[in-house]
Protein backbone atom coordinates (compact mmCIF):
# COMPACT_ATOMS: atom_id res chain seq x y z
CA UNK A 1 0.00 0.00 0.00
CA UNK A 2 0.89 3.54 -1.26
CA UNK A 3 1.99 5.71 2.12
CA UNK A 4 -0.09 8.46 2.74
CA UNK A 5 2.58 10.41 3.29
CA UNK A 6 4.35 10.93 0.19
CA UNK A 7 1.94 12.85 -1.60
CA UNK A 8 1.80 12.55 -5.52
CA UNK A 9 4.05 15.04 -6.90
CA UNK A 10 4.21 14.63 -11.14
CA UNK A 11 7.37 15.17 -12.42
CA UNK A 12 7.98 17.83 -14.68
CA UNK A 13 8.33 17.82 -18.09
CA UNK A 14 11.08 19.90 -17.91
CA UNK A 15 12.99 18.04 -15.46
CA UNK A 16 12.40 14.86 -18.02
CA UNK A 17 13.83 17.11 -21.31
CA UNK A 18 16.72 17.82 -18.96
CA UNK A 19 17.52 14.17 -17.92
CA UNK A 20 17.14 13.41 -21.40
CA UNK A 21 19.66 16.02 -22.78
CA UNK A 22 22.13 15.02 -20.57
CA UNK A 23 22.56 11.42 -21.81
CA UNK A 24 22.12 12.60 -25.57
CA UNK A 25 24.78 15.56 -25.91
CA UNK A 26 27.32 13.01 -25.49
CA UNK A 27 25.81 10.19 -27.37
CA UNK A 28 25.18 12.67 -29.53
CA UNK A 29 28.41 13.77 -30.00
CA UNK A 30 29.66 10.11 -30.20
CA UNK A 31 27.47 9.41 -33.35
CA UNK A 32 28.74 12.57 -35.11
CA UNK A 33 32.69 11.58 -34.88
CA UNK A 34 31.54 7.82 -35.48
CA UNK A 35 29.80 9.49 -38.58
CA UNK A 36 32.82 10.99 -39.95
CA UNK A 37 34.85 8.28 -39.60
CA UNK A 38 32.13 6.35 -41.67
CA UNK A 39 31.97 8.78 -43.85
CA UNK A 40 35.14 7.92 -45.04
CA UNK A 41 34.66 4.53 -46.46
CA UNK A 42 33.01 6.11 -48.81
CA UNK A 43 35.49 9.24 -49.69
CA UNK A 44 38.46 6.79 -49.60
CA UNK A 45 37.02 4.08 -51.72
CA UNK A 46 39.26 3.66 -54.98
CA UNK A 47 37.43 2.86 -58.35
CA UNK A 48 38.80 -0.52 -59.67
CA UNK A 49 41.65 -0.40 -62.48
CA UNK A 50 39.51 -0.51 -65.82
CA UNK A 51 40.61 -3.84 -67.67
CA UNK A 52 42.92 -2.42 -70.48
CA UNK A 53 41.06 -2.26 -73.56
CA UNK A 54 42.22 -1.37 -77.21
CA UNK A 55 41.19 1.67 -78.59
CA UNK A 56 38.29 0.69 -80.53
CA UNK A 57 36.73 3.23 -83.37
CA UNK B 1 20.40 9.46 8.57
CA UNK B 2 23.53 8.52 7.44
CA UNK B 3 24.47 9.55 3.82
CA UNK B 4 24.80 5.90 2.92
CA UNK B 5 21.63 5.45 3.83
CA UNK B 6 21.20 7.26 0.53
CA UNK B 7 22.27 4.72 -1.63
CA UNK B 8 19.53 1.93 0.31
CA UNK B 9 16.91 0.19 -1.93
CA UNK B 10 14.04 1.82 0.31
CA UNK B 11 15.19 5.18 -0.54
CA UNK B 12 15.17 5.00 -3.73
CA UNK B 13 11.31 3.67 -3.90
CA UNK B 14 9.74 6.54 -6.53
CA UNK B 15 7.03 8.88 -5.00
CA UNK B 16 3.70 8.57 -6.52
CA UNK B 17 3.63 10.61 -9.77
CA UNK B 18 7.28 10.33 -10.71
CA UNK B 19 7.33 9.69 -14.66
CA UNK B 20 9.27 6.22 -15.78
CA UNK B 21 10.64 8.27 -18.36
CA UNK B 22 13.45 9.69 -15.86
CA UNK B 23 14.35 5.49 -15.69
CA UNK B 24 16.35 5.39 -18.83
CA UNK B 25 18.37 8.20 -18.82
CA UNK B 26 19.67 6.60 -15.37
CA UNK B 27 20.52 3.64 -17.01
CA UNK B 28 22.08 4.94 -20.27
CA UNK B 29 24.30 7.57 -18.35
CA UNK B 30 25.62 4.16 -16.56
CA UNK B 31 25.94 1.99 -19.93
CA UNK B 32 26.99 5.02 -22.07
CA UNK B 33 30.09 5.23 -19.81
CA UNK B 34 30.88 1.87 -19.35
CA UNK B 35 30.61 1.61 -22.95
CA UNK B 36 33.99 3.14 -23.07
CA UNK B 37 35.49 -0.42 -22.31
CA UNK B 38 35.07 -1.00 -26.25
CA UNK B 39 37.39 2.05 -27.19
CA UNK B 40 40.23 0.83 -24.94
CA UNK B 41 41.92 0.01 -28.56
CA UNK B 42 42.72 3.60 -28.78
CA UNK B 43 45.15 3.52 -25.87
CA UNK B 44 47.43 0.71 -27.59
CA UNK B 45 49.44 2.52 -29.74
CA UNK B 46 50.24 5.03 -27.07
CA UNK B 47 50.70 2.39 -24.76
CA UNK B 48 53.25 0.51 -26.95
CA UNK B 49 55.15 3.96 -27.26
CA UNK B 50 55.82 4.62 -23.29
CA UNK B 51 58.64 3.47 -21.81
CA UNK B 52 59.87 2.93 -18.54
CA UNK B 53 62.68 4.36 -16.39
CA UNK B 54 64.89 1.54 -17.43
CA UNK B 55 64.14 1.72 -21.23
CA UNK B 56 61.56 -1.42 -20.64
CA UNK B 57 58.62 -1.55 -23.19
CA UNK B 58 55.11 -3.27 -23.30
CA UNK B 59 54.73 -5.74 -26.27
CA UNK B 60 51.07 -5.97 -28.02
CA UNK B 61 50.03 -9.48 -26.24
CA UNK B 62 50.97 -7.83 -22.77
CA UNK B 63 48.87 -4.99 -23.59
CA UNK B 64 45.93 -7.11 -24.96
CA UNK B 65 45.33 -8.42 -21.51
CA UNK B 66 43.95 -5.63 -20.17
CA UNK B 67 41.01 -5.32 -22.36
CA UNK B 68 40.67 -9.27 -21.76
CA UNK B 69 40.90 -8.92 -17.75
CA UNK B 70 38.16 -5.97 -18.01
CA UNK B 71 36.20 -8.29 -20.24
CA UNK B 72 36.90 -11.34 -17.86
CA UNK B 73 36.07 -9.41 -15.01
CA UNK B 74 32.88 -8.50 -15.93
CA UNK B 75 31.12 -11.41 -16.83
CA UNK B 76 32.60 -12.60 -13.44
CA UNK B 77 31.34 -10.12 -11.32
CA UNK B 78 27.48 -9.63 -13.31
CA UNK B 79 27.53 -13.68 -12.43
CA UNK B 80 28.81 -13.55 -9.14
CA UNK B 81 26.89 -9.62 -7.77
CA UNK B 82 23.84 -10.05 -9.54
CA UNK B 83 22.09 -11.93 -6.55
CA UNK B 84 23.92 -9.30 -4.45
CA UNK B 85 22.38 -6.65 -6.66
CA UNK B 86 18.76 -7.59 -6.20
CA UNK B 87 18.36 -7.39 -2.46
CA UNK B 88 20.73 -3.80 -2.44
CA UNK B 89 18.85 -2.24 -5.02
CA UNK B 90 20.04 -0.84 -8.01
CA UNK B 91 21.45 2.73 -6.83
CA UNK B 92 24.00 1.31 -4.59
CA UNK B 93 24.77 -0.81 -7.44
CA UNK B 94 25.45 1.79 -9.89
CA UNK B 95 27.30 4.12 -7.11
CA UNK B 96 29.56 0.94 -6.23
CA UNK B 97 30.04 0.54 -10.32
CA UNK B 98 30.79 4.50 -10.51
CA UNK B 99 33.49 3.90 -8.16
CA UNK B 100 35.53 1.05 -9.40
CA UNK B 101 34.80 1.96 -12.96
CA UNK B 102 36.41 5.61 -12.58
CA UNK B 103 38.97 4.11 -9.85
CA UNK B 104 40.00 1.76 -12.13
CA UNK B 105 41.13 4.35 -14.13
CA UNK B 106 42.34 6.51 -11.25
CA UNK B 107 45.23 3.38 -10.03
CA UNK B 108 45.64 2.86 -14.07
CA UNK B 109 46.91 5.91 -14.61
CA UNK B 110 49.30 5.60 -11.69
CA UNK B 111 50.52 2.08 -13.64
CA UNK B 112 50.88 4.27 -16.76
CA UNK B 113 52.76 7.22 -14.71
CA UNK B 114 55.03 4.98 -13.20
CA UNK B 115 55.32 1.64 -16.01
CA UNK B 116 54.01 -0.56 -13.76
CA UNK B 117 51.91 -2.82 -16.01
CA UNK B 118 50.07 -4.69 -13.12
CA UNK B 119 48.90 -1.51 -11.60
CA UNK B 120 47.24 -1.02 -14.94
CA UNK B 121 45.68 -4.72 -14.95
CA UNK B 122 44.60 -4.20 -11.26
CA UNK B 123 43.33 -0.63 -12.56
CA UNK B 124 41.52 -0.81 -15.27
CA UNK B 125 41.00 -4.94 -15.50
CA UNK B 126 40.08 -6.11 -12.37
CA UNK B 127 38.33 -3.28 -10.54
CA UNK B 128 37.30 -1.26 -13.64
CA UNK B 129 36.09 -4.96 -14.93
CA UNK B 130 33.97 -5.27 -11.28
CA UNK B 131 32.33 -1.48 -12.22
CA UNK B 132 31.63 -2.80 -16.01
CA UNK B 133 29.84 -5.90 -14.28
CA UNK B 134 27.79 -4.33 -11.63
CA UNK B 135 27.09 -1.35 -13.90
CA UNK B 136 26.46 -3.74 -16.82
CA UNK B 137 23.15 -5.31 -14.43
CA UNK B 138 22.50 -3.20 -12.34
CA UNK B 139 19.97 -0.67 -14.61
CA UNK B 140 18.33 -4.09 -16.52
CA UNK B 141 15.56 -5.32 -13.59
CA UNK B 142 14.71 -1.74 -12.56
CA UNK B 143 13.69 -1.18 -16.21
CA UNK B 144 12.00 -4.47 -16.66
CA UNK B 145 9.71 -3.08 -13.70
CA UNK B 146 8.97 0.11 -14.99
CA UNK B 147 8.26 -0.94 -17.88
CA UNK B 148 6.29 -4.67 -17.94
CA UNK B 149 4.15 -3.17 -21.26
CA UNK B 150 7.88 -2.49 -23.19
CA UNK B 151 10.69 -4.47 -21.36
CA UNK B 152 12.38 -4.71 -24.44
CA UNK B 153 11.95 -1.16 -25.37
CA UNK B 154 13.27 -0.58 -22.06
CA UNK B 155 16.57 -2.93 -21.82
CA UNK B 156 17.38 -2.20 -25.61
CA UNK B 157 17.41 1.72 -24.52
CA UNK B 158 20.04 1.08 -21.98
CA UNK B 159 21.99 -1.35 -24.21
CA UNK B 160 22.38 -0.07 -27.17
CA UNK B 161 24.05 2.58 -24.19
CA UNK B 162 26.78 0.48 -23.78
CA UNK B 163 27.38 0.53 -27.84
CA UNK B 164 27.18 4.09 -27.81
CA UNK B 165 29.67 4.57 -24.90
CA UNK B 166 32.11 3.25 -27.42
CA UNK B 167 31.58 5.86 -30.02
CA UNK B 168 32.03 8.45 -26.88
CA UNK B 169 35.19 6.85 -25.17
CA UNK B 170 36.92 6.63 -28.55
CA UNK B 171 37.08 10.14 -29.56
CA UNK B 172 36.90 11.67 -26.01
CA UNK B 173 40.47 9.25 -25.48
CA UNK B 174 42.29 10.39 -28.74
CA UNK B 175 41.32 14.30 -27.91
CA UNK B 176 42.08 14.11 -24.24
CA UNK B 177 45.38 12.43 -25.17
CA UNK B 178 46.25 14.67 -28.06
CA UNK B 179 45.09 18.26 -25.75
CA UNK B 180 47.65 16.62 -22.95
CA UNK B 181 50.37 15.43 -25.46
CA UNK B 182 49.97 19.21 -27.20
CA UNK B 183 50.72 20.97 -23.68
CA UNK B 184 54.05 18.91 -23.14
CA UNK B 185 52.43 17.12 -20.36
CA UNK B 186 52.37 12.86 -19.78
CA UNK B 187 49.59 12.12 -22.24
CA UNK B 188 47.88 8.53 -20.91
CA UNK B 189 48.60 9.23 -17.25
CA UNK B 190 46.43 12.49 -17.45
CA UNK B 191 43.78 11.51 -20.12
CA UNK B 192 43.38 8.46 -17.63
CA UNK B 193 42.74 10.58 -14.74
CA UNK B 194 40.76 13.14 -16.53
CA UNK B 195 38.08 10.32 -17.92
CA UNK B 196 37.95 8.16 -14.38
CA UNK B 197 36.84 11.49 -13.05
CA UNK B 198 34.72 12.47 -16.45
CA UNK B 199 32.91 9.34 -15.80
CA UNK B 200 32.22 8.92 -12.59
CA UNK B 201 30.70 11.97 -12.54
CA UNK B 202 28.76 11.26 -14.83
CA UNK B 203 27.36 7.65 -13.50
CA UNK B 204 26.49 9.53 -10.27
CA UNK B 205 23.81 11.48 -12.86
CA UNK B 206 22.26 8.44 -12.85
CA UNK B 207 23.16 7.38 -9.17
CA UNK B 208 21.14 10.16 -8.23
CA UNK B 209 18.09 9.70 -10.93
CA UNK B 210 17.58 6.02 -10.49
CA UNK B 211 14.54 5.08 -8.96
CA UNK B 212 12.39 1.88 -8.50
CA UNK B 213 8.81 1.55 -8.94
CA UNK B 214 6.77 1.39 -5.43
CA UNK B 215 5.20 -1.54 -4.11
CA UNK B 216 2.07 -2.63 -6.94
CA UNK B 217 2.63 -0.06 -9.27
CA UNK B 218 2.14 -0.24 -12.65
CA UNK B 219 1.66 2.17 -16.44
CA UNK B 220 -0.91 3.95 -15.96
CA UNK B 221 -4.33 2.32 -17.62
CA UNK B 222 -2.15 -0.77 -18.05
CA UNK B 223 -3.37 -4.38 -17.70
CA UNK B 224 -1.65 -7.32 -17.55
CA UNK B 225 -2.79 -8.94 -20.76
CA UNK B 226 -5.28 -12.01 -19.94
CA UNK B 227 -3.77 -14.07 -23.25
CA UNK B 228 -0.34 -14.26 -23.60
CA UNK B 229 2.34 -16.18 -25.48
CA UNK B 230 2.74 -19.37 -23.09
CA UNK B 231 6.58 -18.33 -22.78
CA UNK B 232 5.42 -15.36 -21.11
CA UNK B 233 5.25 -16.38 -17.43
CA UNK B 234 3.25 -14.92 -14.69
CA UNK B 235 5.09 -16.53 -12.35
CA UNK B 236 8.70 -16.06 -10.69
CA UNK B 237 12.34 -18.23 -11.18
CA UNK B 238 14.59 -17.74 -8.14
CA UNK B 239 18.61 -17.22 -9.97
CA UNK B 240 19.34 -20.67 -7.94
CA UNK B 241 17.18 -22.61 -9.43
CA UNK B 242 16.98 -20.74 -12.89
CA UNK B 243 20.94 -22.34 -13.25
CA UNK B 244 19.17 -25.81 -12.69
CA UNK B 245 16.46 -25.38 -15.76
CA UNK B 246 17.46 -26.60 -19.63
CA UNK B 247 16.02 -23.27 -20.86
CA UNK B 248 18.78 -21.64 -19.15
CA UNK B 249 21.51 -23.86 -21.24
CA UNK B 250 19.74 -23.39 -24.13
CA UNK B 251 19.47 -19.18 -23.95
CA UNK B 252 23.33 -19.58 -22.96
CA UNK B 253 23.64 -20.94 -25.82
CA UNK B 254 21.56 -18.98 -28.04
CA UNK B 255 23.48 -15.71 -26.93
CA UNK B 256 26.86 -17.41 -26.79
CA UNK B 257 26.32 -18.35 -30.84
CA UNK B 258 25.28 -15.20 -31.30
CA UNK B 259 28.03 -13.56 -30.25
CA UNK B 260 30.70 -15.84 -31.44
CA UNK B 261 29.51 -15.02 -35.22
CA UNK B 262 29.39 -11.29 -34.47
CA UNK B 263 32.69 -11.01 -33.20
CA UNK B 264 33.61 -13.12 -36.59
CA UNK B 265 33.17 -9.95 -38.52
CA UNK B 266 34.00 -7.29 -35.72
CA UNK B 267 37.44 -8.87 -34.91
CA UNK B 268 38.52 -8.87 -38.45
CA UNK B 269 36.11 -5.50 -40.12
CA UNK B 270 38.72 -3.50 -41.22
CA UNK B 271 41.38 -6.49 -42.87
CA UNK B 272 38.40 -8.38 -43.86
CA UNK B 273 37.21 -5.27 -46.29
CA UNK B 274 40.85 -4.93 -47.64
CA UNK B 275 41.70 -8.22 -48.27
CA UNK B 276 38.08 -8.93 -50.16
CA UNK B 277 38.54 -5.71 -52.06
CA UNK B 278 41.73 -5.84 -52.79
CA UNK B 279 43.06 -2.26 -54.22
CA UNK B 280 39.68 -0.69 -54.10
CA UNK B 281 39.04 -0.29 -50.18
CA UNK B 282 41.68 2.04 -48.31
CA UNK B 283 42.96 2.14 -44.86
CA UNK B 284 40.63 5.14 -43.63
CA UNK B 285 38.01 3.69 -46.01
CA UNK B 286 38.24 0.69 -43.71
CA UNK B 287 38.10 2.19 -40.50
CA UNK B 288 35.21 4.55 -41.59
CA UNK B 289 33.82 0.63 -42.37
CA UNK B 290 34.49 -0.20 -38.54
CA UNK B 291 32.55 3.42 -38.21
CA UNK B 292 29.77 1.80 -40.01
CA UNK B 293 29.33 -1.60 -37.97
CA UNK B 294 29.23 0.74 -34.64
CA UNK B 295 26.51 2.52 -36.04
CA UNK B 296 24.75 -0.16 -37.22
CA UNK B 297 25.35 -2.67 -33.84
CA UNK B 298 24.15 0.68 -31.72
CA UNK B 299 20.87 0.81 -33.68
CA UNK B 300 20.60 -2.46 -33.57
CA UNK B 301 20.13 -2.81 -29.90
CA UNK B 302 17.04 -0.17 -29.97
CA UNK B 303 15.34 -1.52 -32.78
CA UNK B 304 15.80 -5.53 -32.53
CA UNK B 305 14.96 -4.96 -28.90
CA UNK B 306 12.14 -2.69 -29.38
CA UNK B 307 10.55 -5.08 -32.10
CA UNK B 308 10.91 -8.07 -29.71
CA UNK B 309 7.60 -6.30 -27.76
CA UNK B 310 5.42 -7.21 -30.85
CA UNK B 311 6.32 -9.88 -32.46
CA UNK B 312 8.10 -12.09 -29.70
CA UNK B 313 11.44 -12.64 -28.15
CA UNK B 314 11.72 -16.37 -29.78
CA UNK B 315 10.97 -15.43 -33.56
CA UNK B 316 12.81 -12.53 -32.45
CA UNK B 317 16.28 -15.08 -32.30
CA UNK B 318 14.87 -16.73 -34.83
CA UNK B 319 15.10 -14.04 -37.33
CA UNK B 320 18.51 -13.47 -36.20
CA UNK B 321 19.72 -17.17 -36.68
CA UNK B 322 18.12 -17.77 -39.63
CA UNK B 323 18.29 -14.46 -41.72
CA UNK B 324 21.92 -14.20 -40.10
CA UNK B 325 23.31 -17.75 -41.02
CA UNK B 326 22.32 -16.85 -44.69
CA UNK B 327 23.64 -13.56 -44.62
CA UNK B 328 27.03 -14.95 -43.39
CA UNK B 329 26.92 -17.38 -46.04
CA UNK B 330 26.27 -15.57 -48.96
CA UNK B 331 28.66 -12.74 -47.76
CA UNK B 332 31.86 -13.56 -49.37
CA UNK B 333 30.35 -13.85 -52.39
CA UNK B 334 30.10 -9.97 -52.75
CA UNK B 335 33.87 -9.98 -53.16
CA UNK B 336 35.68 -9.14 -55.94
CA UNK B 337 36.01 -12.39 -57.19
CA UNK B 338 31.98 -13.06 -56.96
CA UNK B 339 29.71 -10.17 -57.13
CA UNK B 340 32.48 -7.29 -56.50
CA UNK B 341 29.76 -4.99 -54.64
CA UNK B 342 31.78 -2.59 -51.82
CA UNK B 343 28.11 -1.46 -51.15
CA UNK B 344 26.72 -4.43 -50.66
CA UNK B 345 29.18 -6.02 -48.59
CA UNK B 346 28.42 -2.80 -46.63
CA UNK B 347 25.51 -3.64 -46.08
CA UNK B 348 24.80 -6.98 -45.21
CA UNK B 349 27.65 -6.66 -42.76
CA UNK B 350 25.45 -4.08 -41.38
CA UNK B 351 22.21 -6.29 -40.73
CA UNK B 352 24.56 -8.80 -39.26
CA UNK B 353 26.33 -6.40 -36.85
CA UNK B 354 22.64 -5.13 -35.86
CA UNK B 355 21.25 -8.51 -34.80
CA UNK B 356 25.24 -9.01 -32.80
CA UNK B 357 23.88 -5.70 -31.52
CA UNK B 358 20.19 -7.19 -31.38
CA UNK B 359 21.12 -10.13 -29.38
CA UNK B 360 22.72 -8.29 -26.39
CA UNK B 361 19.60 -6.31 -25.93
CA UNK B 362 16.86 -8.83 -26.09
CA UNK B 363 18.26 -11.24 -24.26
CA UNK B 364 17.01 -9.50 -20.45
CA UNK B 365 13.26 -9.22 -21.81
CA UNK B 366 13.70 -13.05 -23.38
CA UNK B 367 14.43 -13.86 -19.29
CA UNK B 368 12.30 -11.95 -18.05
CA UNK B 369 9.39 -13.47 -20.20
CA UNK B 370 10.73 -17.33 -19.16
CA UNK B 371 11.92 -16.40 -15.43
CA UNK B 372 9.89 -13.38 -14.47
CA UNK B 373 11.11 -10.30 -12.93
CA UNK B 374 12.14 -11.50 -9.28
CA UNK B 375 15.68 -12.15 -9.96
CA UNK B 376 16.07 -11.16 -13.91
CA UNK B 377 19.57 -9.02 -13.14
CA UNK B 378 20.99 -11.87 -11.41
CA UNK B 379 20.24 -14.10 -14.26
CA UNK B 380 21.17 -12.13 -16.84
CA UNK B 381 24.59 -11.56 -14.87
CA UNK B 382 25.13 -15.29 -14.65
CA UNK B 383 24.33 -15.55 -18.45
CA UNK B 384 26.70 -13.35 -19.62
CA UNK B 385 29.65 -15.72 -18.98
CA UNK B 386 28.27 -16.92 -22.48
CA UNK B 387 29.69 -13.46 -23.32
CA UNK B 388 32.89 -14.22 -21.82
CA UNK B 389 33.14 -17.29 -23.44
CA UNK B 390 32.13 -16.32 -27.18
CA UNK B 391 35.08 -13.47 -26.88
CA UNK B 392 37.09 -16.01 -26.51
CA UNK B 393 36.12 -18.57 -29.28
CA UNK B 394 35.18 -15.58 -31.87
CA UNK B 395 38.72 -14.34 -32.45
CA UNK B 396 40.49 -18.11 -31.96
CA UNK B 397 38.01 -19.34 -34.91
CA UNK B 398 38.76 -16.20 -36.80
CA UNK B 399 42.67 -16.05 -35.90
CA UNK B 400 43.17 -19.36 -36.17
CA UNK B 401 42.25 -20.08 -39.98
CA UNK B 402 43.95 -17.01 -40.71
CA UNK B 403 47.02 -17.85 -39.08
CA UNK B 404 46.42 -21.40 -40.91
CA UNK B 405 46.24 -19.65 -43.92
CA UNK B 406 49.27 -17.20 -43.90
CA UNK B 407 51.54 -20.27 -42.41
CA UNK B 408 50.18 -22.18 -45.60
CA UNK B 409 51.08 -19.20 -47.81
CA UNK B 410 47.56 -18.75 -48.93
CA UNK B 411 46.27 -15.73 -49.85
CA UNK B 412 43.92 -13.97 -46.63
CA UNK B 413 41.43 -13.49 -48.92
CA UNK B 414 40.75 -17.39 -49.54
CA UNK B 415 40.20 -17.68 -45.79
CA UNK B 416 37.06 -15.63 -45.27
CA UNK B 417 34.53 -18.12 -46.99
CA UNK B 418 35.75 -20.85 -44.93
CA UNK B 419 35.23 -18.14 -41.58
CA UNK B 420 32.32 -16.80 -42.66
CA UNK B 421 31.03 -20.48 -43.34
CA UNK B 422 31.49 -21.65 -39.67
CA UNK B 423 30.03 -18.33 -38.67
CA UNK B 424 27.25 -19.53 -40.83
CA UNK B 425 27.15 -23.15 -39.52
CA UNK B 426 27.33 -21.77 -35.95
CA UNK B 427 24.35 -19.71 -36.52
CA UNK B 428 22.31 -22.67 -37.72
CA UNK B 429 23.18 -24.72 -34.10
CA UNK B 430 21.98 -21.61 -32.64
CA UNK B 431 18.75 -21.37 -34.66
CA UNK B 432 18.39 -25.02 -33.04
CA UNK B 433 19.17 -24.30 -29.30
CA UNK B 434 16.56 -21.64 -29.67
CA UNK B 435 14.24 -23.60 -31.09
CA UNK B 436 14.47 -26.04 -28.05
CA UNK B 437 13.13 -23.27 -25.68
CA UNK B 438 10.31 -24.26 -23.86
CA UNK B 439 8.30 -22.69 -20.88
CA UNK B 440 9.82 -23.20 -17.99
CA UNK B 441 8.35 -26.21 -16.02
CA UNK B 442 5.50 -25.71 -13.21
CA UNK B 443 8.40 -27.86 -10.40
CA UNK B 444 11.09 -24.43 -10.84
CA UNK B 445 8.03 -22.06 -10.22
CA UNK B 446 8.82 -20.43 -6.58
CA UNK B 447 6.62 -21.76 -4.29
CA UNK B 448 5.53 -18.23 -2.15
CA UNK B 449 4.62 -16.24 -5.32
CA UNK B 450 6.19 -12.55 -3.75
CA UNK B 451 2.95 -9.69 -4.13
CA UNK B 452 5.56 -7.53 -5.96
CA UNK B 453 8.74 -8.17 -7.38
CA UNK B 454 10.12 -4.75 -6.12
CA UNK B 455 9.95 -5.98 -2.92
CA UNK B 456 10.40 -9.45 -2.63
CA UNK B 457 14.04 -8.98 -3.09
CA UNK B 458 14.21 -7.65 0.48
Amino acid sequence: MADPARTEKKSSIALIAVAWLVVSLPLAWGIYNTGLNAAKLFTHLHQPAPAATTPNH
Amino acid sequence: MSAASFLDRSRSVARPGFNRWLVPPAALAVHLSIGQAYAFSVFKNPLLALHGADGAVWNLKEIGYIFSIAIAMLGLSAALFGKWLETAGPRKAMFISACCFGLGFEIAAAGASTHQLWLIYLGYGVVGGVGLGLGYISPVSTLIKWFPDRPGLATGLAIMGFGGGAMIGSPLGTKLMAFYKAGGHPAIPLTWITMGALYFIFMMFGVFTIRVPAEGWKPEGWTKPEHQSALITSHNVDVNTAVKTPQFYFLWLVLALNVTAGIGILEQASPMIQDLFHGQVSPAAAAGFVGVLSLFNMAGRFIWASCSDFIGRKPTYMIFFALGAVLYFFLPLTGTSHLDSVVLFVLVAGVTISMYGGGFATIPAYLRDMYGPYNVSAIHGRLLTAWSVAGIAGPLIVNGILDHYVAQHLPREQAYPLILHIMSGLLVVGFIANLMVRPVAERFWMKEQPTDAVTAAH
